[in-house]
């Protein structure tokens, strides 16, 4: 067994290591946070071994228990993501949770939290779509617990339902009427046969792949579920979901009709397209938003439509071939990298909202104020990561967008051409929407829901410094990440790019007569130069007069005289206003086929629950009955009680978190889809 | 890569924009039948700014070092222009890239603006960035049409190989009004409106700190019509000796800034709403400019 395999079981280990160390600590909250999340870092930190060990190793193939995994470039991409944004919420979320102590149930959240994470690189790793179906529906059962942490609010319950069904509706069901076909086609559904199986290039499974990683990436018009549902979770949870689970549907797309099937120009158009209007969208409407989390959400749809552009040019070029084709891998690379980038930026931002939120108890921009001088380094963080997601140079953000900049500029084609018009942009509104978001919480005047705080504890603040330090790192040293993401562009293409190089800082995205590039190390140099020079040419003395803002005369309280959130860019916002009305008409009609479709559902499961639990009493009533009788017996006693106690202590622990009704409804829909999987798997 | 091939563009783009500016105010005081300050006006205004203490409404550190870094952002954005043949400093020749380093004087602009609980500021910090939003899709569809025309993004490439077409002068005049809006000459200039919102973010700078922010603002003004001029200028120039080509790209500049001036001097400005829209309309026209140079005209 090699060293990269040992590693992975590691992972695993230490994630199951996790759930049994925290199982014995249903009393102690804070305790089963801290051991539990301890854990978990050490598991992101063999994950992140693991990666780095994989890549330099090349791909690997292994199977467990008869379940076959296959790592490559592209599982590596979404490996290193989960690694860091593990470890960052492993920092992060100790002292973050205790925001949410009145809940109990430490335990469950570290339990669910490391299954999240486990589905997740399991999702990306596995190499058979059953094994893929069975892990995507354990990742999506383990992220909608989380969303319904505080499921005590009406809302919350709400965001998390439509969530759930949302996935099951539009991206499970999909997914699943494509492994049939392939199944029925192929005979098998491991990715190795499938690939060389030459499935017909039927519209259909394209159709189907776009719809079901569509919406679980949530794109135009398949996004309306996630405004709700992410700020709906704690922070630290919500970074997870923005940070990576909506990346992991972008990974389930590029495996699914570039690996399995083949890229098709068509197909590439639409997913360029669709990130395009998601893109608009997304953004147009995180502009308007005044919550700190949902303004987030929003701009996670919009930056998710940035990734399917890169990712749709990508593919739409690997598909063309040629000439072309280096081109390809190079705007696929792009997508891939703001998906990199998203992961830290969103992340870190979703991390910062909840900093604020811990300490002032809000996340209501309008009412948040002059943090700057109390949380000084949270201000910092956020910072950066807002210019980085608005694309400033030299931060991360700008690496991406500005390589999706060169895929859709230099095609020679129109439309891409004004796909890129659009992405250029929302740049600009993405600054926007993050100057509003940066300014409204840590500068001005202190708003009303900030009294004497004070800045986070050391925790919280070690998980963001790490991600801000990355967001500066891929930056300005690119070419640290970008071998690993030219790799499954040029896996499709067999045609080897090099857009940037490991210890070299310069970047040229194409290559011949004309070729840009862009050296952000030397960049920063030149503007900390001129800075310096500028600050040392005309200094400031420490000892400069300070007076007052200027008030023309009036005498007006500070707290009355500047702009709050709601007010900025009012008259753009105006002026787009009819966006927003057409916007909301197609996100509700989806919405409400959605929930036409989810009642019919949930009325099966009703039944389907009703019938388990009928069966359950009878199994219950027998069991009773053979206590009741086995005092006689002698010899299967010894063997059987043990048996008959643990089935007992895990009832009451079942209980325990099944003490509603939706919550069993719940377990009787993942269950109904578990059936559905293994009747389709029957022949296997 | 010799030191002076640095420091001489920097130091002359310093030194023109000021007098640039001076010439503006003369030529605008003509237009309207004035006398008209000396050309050296802006120079003598802003030496004398650079050396007043200022006094500071805040010690928040982003209010601070706004100005600073609008200076500098604007003087790095202007080393990645072609002078003549020569480049000064090579960190980029991308298009984008330079377009993303003259946006950070913006960004510097509406930050400080945002800092303070100040309506002025906020107003003009608020109407800044509506111009950039509303501005960026014509930059963009210029943008695209001189890259699918000349299959670069590259600036000392660009210009050097385009090929004349309908749809590429069409290119040039909506780059000429992306510049002309971006550099908030009237009627665009919303955003720094003295006699409405006390000239905006400024309205809270004094002393060196206002200077330095003045003097960022001119320089990025310079560098947009260098933009300009070079576009102009470099495809009819080719195989001239390199000292030829930078007097004429000296000219064009003066020349496109003069035509600025009147066209400011006869405008009167306008409200954010209307700026937001006119520009709109134009990006709907330049959509039309797309798909000619998309059939290949």
């Amino acid at each position: 067994m090699s060293l990269t395999e040992n590693l992975m079981i590691m992972v695993m280990g230490l994630y199951g290591a996790s759930v049994l160390a925290v199982v014995p600590l249903r009393r102690s909250y804070g305790r089963a946070l801290r051991i539990g999340h301890a854990i978990t870092f050490l598991a992101s930190l063999s994950l992140l071994a693991f990666t780095v060990e994989a890549w330099l190793r090349g791909p690997l193939s292994f199977s467990w228990f008869g379940v076959p995994f296959h790592v490559d470039g592209l599982s590596l991409i979404l490996c290193l993501v989960l690694s860091i944004l593990g470890m960052a919420t492993s920092l992060y979320s100790p002292s973050y949770m205790e925001v949410y102590e009145r809940l109990g149930r430490g335990w469950l959240y570290v339990v669910l939290y490391s299954t999240f994470m486990a589905s997740m690189v399991l999702v990306v790793t596995v190499s058979n779509m059953l094994w893929f179906l069975f892990f995507w529906e354990a990742m999506t059962l383990s992220s909608y617990l989380l969303i319904v942490w505080e499921a005590d609010e009406e809302s919350v319950r709400r965001a998390g339902w439509r969530y759930f069904v949302t996935m099951h509706l539009a991206s499970t069901l999909p997914l699943l009427l494509a492994a049939g076909i392939m199944y029925s086609e192929a005979g098998s559904l491991d990715f190795s046969v499938l690939a060389s199986s030459h499935l017909g290039l039927s519209p259909l499974l394209y159709l189907l792949f776009l719809i079901g990683f569509g919406s679980k990436a949530g794109v135009f018009p398949l996004h309306f579920w996630l405004p709700d549902a992410h700020p709906a979770a704690p922070s630290n949870v919500s970074a997870l979901l923005s940070g990576v689970m909506i990346k992991v549907a972008v990974y389930g797309l590029i495996r699914s009709t570039c690996f399995i099937l083949k890229p098709s120009e068509p197909f590439g158009f639409a997913v360029a397209l669709v990130g395009t209007v998601t893109l608009t969208i997304g953004t147009l409407y995180a502009l308007r938003q005044t919550d700190a989390k949902r303004l987030l959400a929003y701009h996670s749809v919009g930056q998710m439509g940035y990734i399917w552009l890169g990712v749709g040019v990508g593919i739409f070029f690997i598909a063309k071939g040629g000439s072309w084709a280096a081109f390809g891998v190079m705007a696929m690379a792009a997508g891939l990298f703001h998906l990199v980038n998203h992961a830290l930026f969103k992340g870190l931002l979703f991390l910062s909202a909840g900093s604020v939120l811990y300490r002032t108890g809000t996340r209501d921009l309008n009412r948040l104020g002059g943090l700057g001088r109390l949380m000084p380094v949270t201000a910092l963080f956020t910072f950066v990561a807002a210019m980085s997601i608005a694309g400033v140079p030299p931060l991360n953000g700008f690496m991406s967008k500005w390589l999706i900049y060169q895929s859709t500029f230099l095609s020679r084609s129109g439309w891409f051409v004004l796909f890129g018009v659009f992405a250029l942009f929302i740049s600009a509104a993405t600054l926007a929407s993050f100057i509003k978001f940066y300014t409204a919480q840590f500068e001005g005047s202190r708003g009303e829901a900030v009294g004497d705080i004070r800045e986070v504890p050391a925790g919280m603040l070690a998980g963001k410094g790490l991600l801000t330090s990355l967001c500066v790192l891929f930056g300005v040293l690119p070419g640290l990440v970008l071998p690993l993401l030219t790799d499954p562009g040029s896996a499709v293409t067999g045609v080897s790019v090099r857009i940037g190089s490991v210890w070299s800082a310069n970047v040229i995205p194409t290559t011949g007569a004309g070729a840009s590039h862009f050296n952000p190390l030397l960049f920063v140099l030149v503007l900390v130069v001129l800075t310096a020079a500028a600050l040392a040419a005309l200094p400031l003395k420490k000892s400069s007069r300070r007076g007052r803002i200027w008030t023309t005369g009036e005498p007006v309280p500070s707290a009355d005289y500047g702009l709050r959130a709601m007010h900025y860019y009012g008259p753009f916002e105006h002026h787009i206003d009819w966006l927003y009305r057409t916007g909301s008409r197609v996100a509700d009609g989806c919405g409400r086929t959605v929930a036409a479709a989810s009642a019919a559902y949930i009325r099966l499961c009703r039944a389907l629950s009703d019938a388990c639990s009928s069966v359950g009493r009878a199994v219950s009533r027998a069991g009773a009955g053979y206590e009741r009788h086995a005092g006689e017996e002698f010899l299967d006693e010894a063997i059987v009680s043990p048996i008959v106690d643990i089935i007992k202590g895990s009832a009451s622990v079942l209980e325990d978190v099944l003490s509603n009704q939706r919550l069993m409804t719940v377990i009787a829909l993942a269950f109904l889809t578990a059936v559905v999987v293994i009747l389709l798997a029957g022949g296997v | 890569m010799a030191l002076w091939e640095i420091i001489v563009p920097v130091s002359l783009v310093l030194t023109i924009a000021p007098i640039l500016d001076g010439m503006g105010r003369k030529v605008k005081a003509k237009v309207q039948m004035r006398q008209g300050p000396p050309i050296l006006q802006t120079w003598y205004d802003l030496t004398s700014l650079l050396s007043m203490e200022p006094i500071l409404p805040t010690d928040g550190l982003s209010f601070r070092l706004a100005p600073y870094v609008a200076l500098a952002s604007a003087v790095a954005a202007a080393t990645v222009l072609p002078y003549g043949g020569l480049s000064p400093l090579r960190f980029s020749g991308d298009f984008f890239v330079f377009l993303y380093v003259v946006a950070m004087v913006s960004i510097a602009y509406i930050v400080a603006g945002f800092s303070l609980p100040n309506t002025y500021t906020n107003a003009g910090a608020n109407r800044e960035m509506m111009m950039v939003l509303s501005i960026e899709p014509v930059l963009g569809v210029a943008i695209g049409i001189l890259a699918i025309n000349s299959h670069s993004l590259c600036l000392s490439y660009m210009p050097l190989h385009l090929h004349a077409s309908p749809s590429i002068f069409l290119a040039i005049g909506l780059l000429a009004y992306a510049v002309y809006v971006e550099g908030g000459f009237v009627p665009f200039d919303a955003a720094e409106a003295e006699t409405e919102i006390l000239e905006g973010t400024l309205c809270e700078y004094s002393g060196r700190l206002l200077g330095v922010f003045k003097w960022a603002l001119m320089v990025k003004r310079f560098v947009l019509l260098w933009l300009l001029g070079s576009f102009i200028v470099l495809p009819l120039t080719k195989g001239f000796p390199g000292w030829a080509v930078f007097l004429l790209q000296l000219t064009a500049v003066l020349a496109i800034y003069f035509a600025v001036v009147t066209v400011e001097a006869h405008n009167a400005r306008l409200r954010i709403d209307q700026a937001i829209r006119m520009n709109t309309k134009v990006f709907l026209a330049s959509l039309v400019v797309l798909l000619i140079a998309s059939l290949g005209w």
